[in-house]
C-alpha cells in the first residue's frame, strides 16, 4: 500500500472522477460528490486535492474547449491515469482485506 | 444572449486577488468553475449570497497547492541557481581583474576611512554625555567687558545665585590651582605627585551624582576636611585596605580625611580629576579674581526652567551689585550645557583640552565625501564595464531569465567584491590605528563612545553599500535585448551623464581636500612662524630642584644654591647665559592681575587683567626680547632688590597711557595691594616689545615682568633656562647640565626641557587636524585615482577600434591621446570651477577661528590644479597611450 497512498478525501475526489469519465471537471465533481456523499465541499478543498493528485500522477488535467457558458473559461477536464487506477484497485483490495479478516464475533451487536 | 445582459458580476476585488495569488496553470480551470458556482448560486440565492459565497470560496482557495510559487513559476527553492550565481561570480571576479580590483580597493579604502571618522566623532560627540542629568547640568560662564573671557569666573557667582535663584536646583563650584607638575600629596611615608586636584565645595557631587561611587551625595563632603578619591587612586594608594576614613597629607594646605570614593573620571569629560577636596570658599574677594584664580561654576536646572530667562535675571541682579562693585557692571552672564563644552566653549582657562565643533563637522562631511566617493567608484565602474556584459545578458534574458535573475546574480558578484572590500578594510584598519592613534586621529580606547552615532553610521555603511550593489543590476536588467545588436547601448545619454555628475563629484571632493591641506599646512606654518620678537632656538629649560609643589613639604632652595649653579654652568663653552623665570614661553602666564595698576591712585579700577612673570637679571638676554627702552634688572642696583622697579610690557604702557616707551621710563606706577588700602609704588625702569609669549592663537595679555628675589634666603623661580651656542653643542651642553645638577643637588632628579619644542606643543592640535586631513585627502585621492584609471580603461576598450581606424587613418599617439583625455580634463576644470566657491567659503569658516590668519591667494589653489591635473592625466593617459600604441591590426582583425 506504501506505494499508493491515499487520504480518505483524495480517495473520494479519485473515485469520483471516475465515476464522471470524461466530464469531470472542478464543478461536476463538486456537484456529484454532494449529491452521493451528502456532504458540502468546499471549491479549494475540492482544488487542492485534485492538485495532490495530480502531482501523485493519479489523474491529469486537460483544458477543453472556451464555451460561452463560463462566460468564455475553459473547463480543466480530470481523467484518471493507470497509475491511479493502480492506486485505487490496490486501495480496494486493501480495505477488503481488512474487512474479510474481521472476525464474524465483532459484528454481533451485544445488548449487556 | 439576452441573459448575459443581467449577468450579475462577481466581486471585483477577491476576484482580482484569486487572479493574483493562484497557480498560473490552475487560474483558468478554476476561475471557471468559480463563475460557473457564482452564476448558479446568483439564481437560486440572488446576488447579494452569491457574492459573498464567491469571495468565501477564494478565501478557502488561498492555500499552499493552489497558491503560485514566489518569484518563478515552476520551482520553489532555487539552491541551484544560486550556486550557480556564485560560481558566475568567482569567475566573473577573476576574468576582470582590473574591476575587481579597483572596486575592492575603492570600497576597501573607504570604508576604513568612513570607519575611522566615525569612531572619532563619536568619541568627541560623546564628552560629558556620561552624567545621568547630562540635561540638567550648566556651567555659568562671565563675559567681562571687552576682555579675554576665562572660563572660571567669580568666587561669590555660585553664593549668589543660591541665594537668589530658586528655580537653580544644585550649585557648585571648583578651583583648580594651577601647575605643571601636580601637587606633592603624602600618604603615610609616600610622597606622590597629583595632577588633577579639585578644589570643590561641598554640592559638587549633588551636581554630579553620577560620578560618586559610594557615599552620599549630599553627605558625602560635608565635613570640613573632607575629601573624594577615584577609584584608580584608591587601589594605588591602599591597594585593597578600606580607603574611607584613611588621610592623605597636602602639607601646608593641610590633612583630609578620605569620605568617598568616585569613578575613575572617563577620558570623554572635559576636567580630569582624581582628588576633590572640599574648598569652603571664605566671601573674602568673592568679585574680584585674585592672581588669575577662576572658580568654575556649575549648576543643575529643571527642564521646564528657561535658559534665556535666567541669564538675564541673573545678569540683572549682578548690575544691582555695582555700587558696591563697579567693575560689576559691563558683565554678562551666560549658560552653557555642559554637553556644549568640549565642542563649542574656546575660552582661556579651560579645564581640559576642547575641540573646535567646525573640526568635528568637517570630520563629518569628509567621512560622507569619502564614503561617497567609494560608492560612486563602483557604480561607475559597473556601469562603464556595461559593454562587455551585455552580450551575457542578452542571451541570459533570451534564454528566459527574469529581471529578479539578473539582479540577483550581478548581486552575488557584488556581494564578493564586498566582502573582499570589508576584509580590507578591516585589515587597513587594524594595521593602521596605531599609527592613528599615534597621530591622535583616533582615541585610544577599545571602547566605543555614542553607540546611537556608531550603530547609524554603520547602518548606513551596510545598507548603503547593499543598495550600491542593486543598481547596475537594476540597470542592466533594464535594457532591451534587441537593443544590444545595434551597438547603442553603451552610449545611452543617462549612463554618460550619470557617469560625468559622478566623476565631478569626486574630482570636487579630492580638489577640496588637496585645497584643505594646502590651507591648513600654510595656516599652521604662519602661527608657527609668526614673529615671536624672541627666540627659543637652542634653549634648554630646567625644573627648580624645589618646585613650587613641592614648596608644600619642602624648604626652598637658597640664592646660593642657585648663584653656585649658574657659575658652574657658565663655565661651559657652549652656554652663553642662564636665566630664571616663574613661566616658559609656549605655556600659560599662571598669574594674572586685574585692576590693580594705575598710574594715578585716585583713578577707577580698571578691568584689564596683566600678566605677571618673575624673572632674573639674563631673561632678556637668554630669550634675546629686545627692550625698547631702559634697562633690564640688575642685581646690583639697591632699587630693583628691593621692588621699587618695573619692566612692562609696549602693551602695557600703552594701555596704561603713555606715548612711547621712552616716554614711560622713570615715570611712577602704583598697584593697590590685596588689601585694598595699601599700595605699592614702582618706577618704570624699562619696556620691552610685545613678544609672542604664547602663539597668535590667543591673544596676549600686557604682560609685567617683576625681580623674582625677595630675601637672599628663598629662591623660588620654577625655570631655569639657559642657551646653547649652537645646535651641535646640544650634546655636550647637556652633559654638562647632568654633570653640574650632580655635584650641586644631587638628591633630586633632573628635569629638562627643549624650549622650542615646548612650544611647538601649542600646535599639536592643529598638527593632528593636519596628519588626518593628509591621511584622508590621500584616501580620497587614491579613490579617485583608482575610479579614474577603470573609467577609462573600459572606455577605451570599448573605443579600441576607433582608435585603431583613427591610426590606420594616419592620427599619432599623442593626438589620439589629447583627443580621448580632453573629456576627462573637461571635467576636471567644471568639478574646480564648482569646488573653488565652496572651499573658499569653508577655508573662511575654519580660518576665522583664528585671531591671526592667513589670506586666501589664488596661489593655494595651484598645488591642488596641478595634483589633480597630474592624476587625470596619469591615470586616463597610461590606458590610452597603450591602447594607442597597440597594433590596430590586432583590434580590428575579428571584423
Amino acid at each position: 500500500m506504501g506505494k499508493y497512498q491515499l487520504g480518505e478525501f483524495e480517495e473520494v475526489v479519485l473515485l469520483t472522477v471516475g465515476v464522471l469519465y470524461g466530464n469531470a471537471y472542478g464543478v461536476s465533481i463538486k456537484k456529484e460528490m454532494e449529491a452521493r456523499l451528502d456532504r458540502k465541499v468546499s471549491v479549494g478543498a475540492l482544488q487542492s486535492a485534485l492538485k495532490r493528485l495530480e502531482d501523485k500522477g493519479h489523474i491529469v488535467a486537460k483544458y477543453g474547449e472556451t464555451t460561452t457558458e463560463r462566460r468564455g473559461r475553459p473547463k480543466r477536464y480530470f481523467s484518471i491515469t493507470s497509475h491511479g487506477k493502480k492506486a485505487i484497485e490496490e486501495t480496494r483490495a486493501v480495505r477488503n482485506k481488512l474487512y474479510g479478516d474481521i472476525p464474524k464475533v465483532a459484528f454481533d451487536v451485544k445488548i449487556v | 444572449m439576452l441573459k448575459l445582459f443581467d449577468m450579475n458580476n462577481p466581486p471585483k476585488l477577491p476576484l482580482r486577488f484569486f487572479r493574483w495569488f493562484c497557480h498560473p496553470d490552475l487560474l483558468p480551470g478554476i476561475e471557471g468553475d468559480l463563475l460557473e458556482l457564482f452564476d448558479e448560486s446568483t439564481i437560486h440565492h440572488g446576488s447579494r449570497k452569491a457574492k459573498w459565497k464567491f469571495t468565501w470560496d477564494v478565501l478557502k482557495l488561498f492555500r499552499p497547492s493552489i497558491i503560485r510559487p514566489a518569484g518563478g513559476t515552476h520551482r520553489m527553492n532555487y539552491y541551484g541557481l544560486w550556486k550557480h550565481h556564485f560560481k558566475m561570480a568567482r569567475r566573473q571576479l577573476f576574468r576582470n581583474k582590473a574591476f575587481s580590483l579597483i572596486s575592492i580597493l575603492g570600497l576597501g579604502f573607504g570604508f576604513a576611512a568612513f570607519f575611522v571618522i566615525l569612531q572619532y566623532v563619536s568619541y568627541e560627540l560623546s564628552f560629558d554625555r556620561f552624567h545621568e542629568n547630562k540635561n540638567e547640568i550648566y556651567r555659568v560662564i562671565c563675559f567681562p567687558g571687552d576682555q579675554p573671557v576665562s572660563a572660571g569666573n567669580y568666587k561669590g557667582l555660585v553664593e549668589h545665585i543660591k541665594s537668589n535663584f530658586p528655580e537653580v536646583k544644585k550649585a557648585t563650584q571648583l578651583v583648580k590651582y594651577w601647575s605643571m607638575d601636580g601637587r606633592a600629596v603624602r600618604i603615610g611615608k609616600q610622597i606622590f605627585y597629583e595632577q588633577n586636584v579639585l578644589h570643590v565645595s561641598s554640592s559638587f557631587f549633588e551636581v554630579f551624582p553620577t560620578l560618586l561611587k559610594s557615599g552620599d551625595p549630599a553627605q558625602v563632603l560635608s565635613g570640613e576636611n573632607s575629601a573624594v578619591i577615584t577609584e584608580a587612586l584608591a587601589r594605588k594608594y591602599f591597594d585593597n585596605e578600606n580607603p574611607i576614613g584613611q588621610t592623605i597629607d597636602f602639607g601646608y594646605m593641610g590633612k583630609y580625611i578620605i569620605s568617598g570614593i568616585s569613578i575613575d573620571i572617563p577620558d570623554n569629560a572635559h576636567f580630569k580629576a582624581d582628588i576633590f577636596v572640599i574648598d569652603i570658599p571664605t566671601q573674602r574677594n568673592a568679585w574680584k579674581i585674585v592672581n588669575g584664580i577662576g572658580y568654575y561654576s556649575y549648576i543643575t536646572l529643571d527642564k521646564t526652567v528657561s535658559v534665556p530667562t535666567l541669564e538675564a535675571k541673573l545678569i540683572q541682579s549682578i548690575q544691582n551689585l555695582k555700587a558696591e562693585f563697579p567693575h560689576l557692571a559691563d558683565d554678562s552672564f551666560k549658560l552653557q550645557s555642559i554637553t556644549d563644552i568640549h565642542l563649542h566653549s574656546d575660552l582661556t582657562r579651560e579645564l581640559g583640552s576642547n575641540k573646535k565643533g567646525s573640526t568635528i563637522y568637517f570630520l563629518v562631511v569628509i567621512g560622507f565625501l569619502i564614503l561617497f566617493m567609494a560608492w560612486f567608484n563602483y557604480i561607475n565602474l559597473s556601469t562603464s564595464i556595461f559593454f562587455s556584459r551585455v552580450h551575457e545578458m542578452s542571451i541570459r534574458k533570451v534564454i528566459g531569465s527574469g529581471k529578479s535573475n539578473l539582479i540577483s546574480q550581478l548581486f552575488s558578484e557584488y556581494s564578493y567584491v564586498l566582502i573582499l572590500a570589508a576584509i580590507l578594510a578591516i585589515l587597513l584598519i587594524v594595521t593602521l590605528s596605531p599609527f592613528l592613534v599615534k597621530a591622535g586621529i583616533i582615541p585610544d580606547t577599545n571602547q566605543v563612545y555614542r553607540y546611537d552615532i556608531f550603530r547609524a553610521g554603520i547602518f548606513l555603511l551596510v545598507v548603503g553599500s547593499l543598495l550600491i550593489g542593486l543598481y547596475p543590476g537594476l540597470l542592466l536588467s533594464k535594457f532591451k535585448s534587441y537593443s544590444v545588436p545595434r551597438g547603442n547601448f553603451t552610449r545611452t545619454k543617462f549612463g554618460v551623464i550619470l557617469r560625468s555628475i559622478l566623476m565631478v563629484f569626486q574630482f570636487m571632493a579630492s580638489f577640496c581636500l588637496i585645497v584643505g591641506v594646502v590651507i591648513l599646512m600654510k595656516q599652521l606654518n604662519h602661527i608657527r612662524s609668526a614673529d615671536r620678537k624672541m627666540d627659543v632656538e637652542n634653549v634648554i629649560a630646567v625644573n627648580n630642584p624645589i618646585g613650587i609643589t613641592d614648596l608644600d613639604i619642602r624648604p626652598p632652595i637658597k640664592l646660593k644654591n642657585y648663584l653656585n649653579f649658574k657659575t658652574k654652568m657658565v663655565a661651559h663653552s657652549a652656554i652663553e647665559n642662564l636665566t630664571t623665570s616663574s613661566d616658559l614661553p609656549g605655556s600659560p602666564v599662571n598669574v594674572s592681575v586685574a585692576n590693580l595698576l594705575k598710574v594715578d591712585r585716585t583713578a577707577p579700577d580698571d578691568l584689564r587683567p596683566f600678566n605677571i612673570m618673575y624673572i632674573d637679571d639674563d631673561f632678556f638676554d637668554v630669550y634675546k626680547i629686545p627692550l625698547l627702552a631702559g634697562r633690564s634688572y640688575s642685581s646690583n642696583i639697591q632699587q630693583d632688590l628691593n621692588r621699587g622697579s618695573i619692566i612692562l610690557s609696549r602693551s602695557a604702557i600703552e594701555h596704561l597711557g603713555f606715548k612711547s616707551p621712552r616716554d614711560a621710563i622713570n615715570k611712577k606706577i602704583h598697584s593697590a595691594a590685596e588689601d585694598g588700602y595699601h599700595w605699592y609704588n614702582y618706577e618704570i625702569v624699562g619696556v620691552f616689545d610685545n613678544y609672542l609669549h604664547t602663539s597668535t592663537k590667543t591673544k596676549g595679555n600686557p604682560t609685567i615682568m617683576l625681580l623674582n628675589r625677595k630675601t637672599d634666603d628663598i629662591y623660588i623661580n620654577q625655570y631655569f633656562s639657559f642657551t646653547i651656542n649652537s645646535a651641535d653643542q646640544r650634546k655636550g651642553a647637556i652633559d654638562h647640565l647632568v654633570k653640574t645638577w650632580e655635584a650641586v643637588w644631587p638628591d633630586r632628579d633632573l628635569e629638562f626641557y627643549f624650549v622650542d619644542e615646548l612650544y611647538d606643543q601649542q600646535f599639536q592640535n592643529e598638527k593632528i587636524l593636519s596628519s588626518s586631513f593628509i591621511f584622508f585627502a590621500v584616501i580620497a585621492i587614491i579613490i579617485s585615482g583608482l575610479g579614474l584609471l577603470g573609467v577609462t580603461v573600459y572606455e577605451i576598450r570599448l573605443r579600441t577600434k576607433e582608435i585603431s581606424i583613427r591610426k590606420v587613418m594616419g592620427s599619432s599617439t599623442a593626438s589620439l591621446v589629447r583627443l580621448i583625455s580632453r573629456k576627462y580634463i573637461g571635467l576636471l576644470g567644471i568639478s574646480i570651477f564648482i569646488a573653488t566657491p565652496i572651499c573658499i567659503w569653508l577655508s573662511n569658516i575654519w580660518l576665522d577661528g583664528y585671531l591671526d590668519r592667513i589670506e586666501l591667494t589664488p596661489l593655494l589653489f595651484v598645488p591642488a590644479v596641478v595634483l589633480m591635473l597630474t592624476i587625470v592625466l596619469v591615470s586616463s593617459g597610461t590606458s590610452i597611450y597603450k591602447a594607442a600604441n597597440s597594433n590596430p591590426t590586432e583590434n580590428l582583425r575579428d571584423e
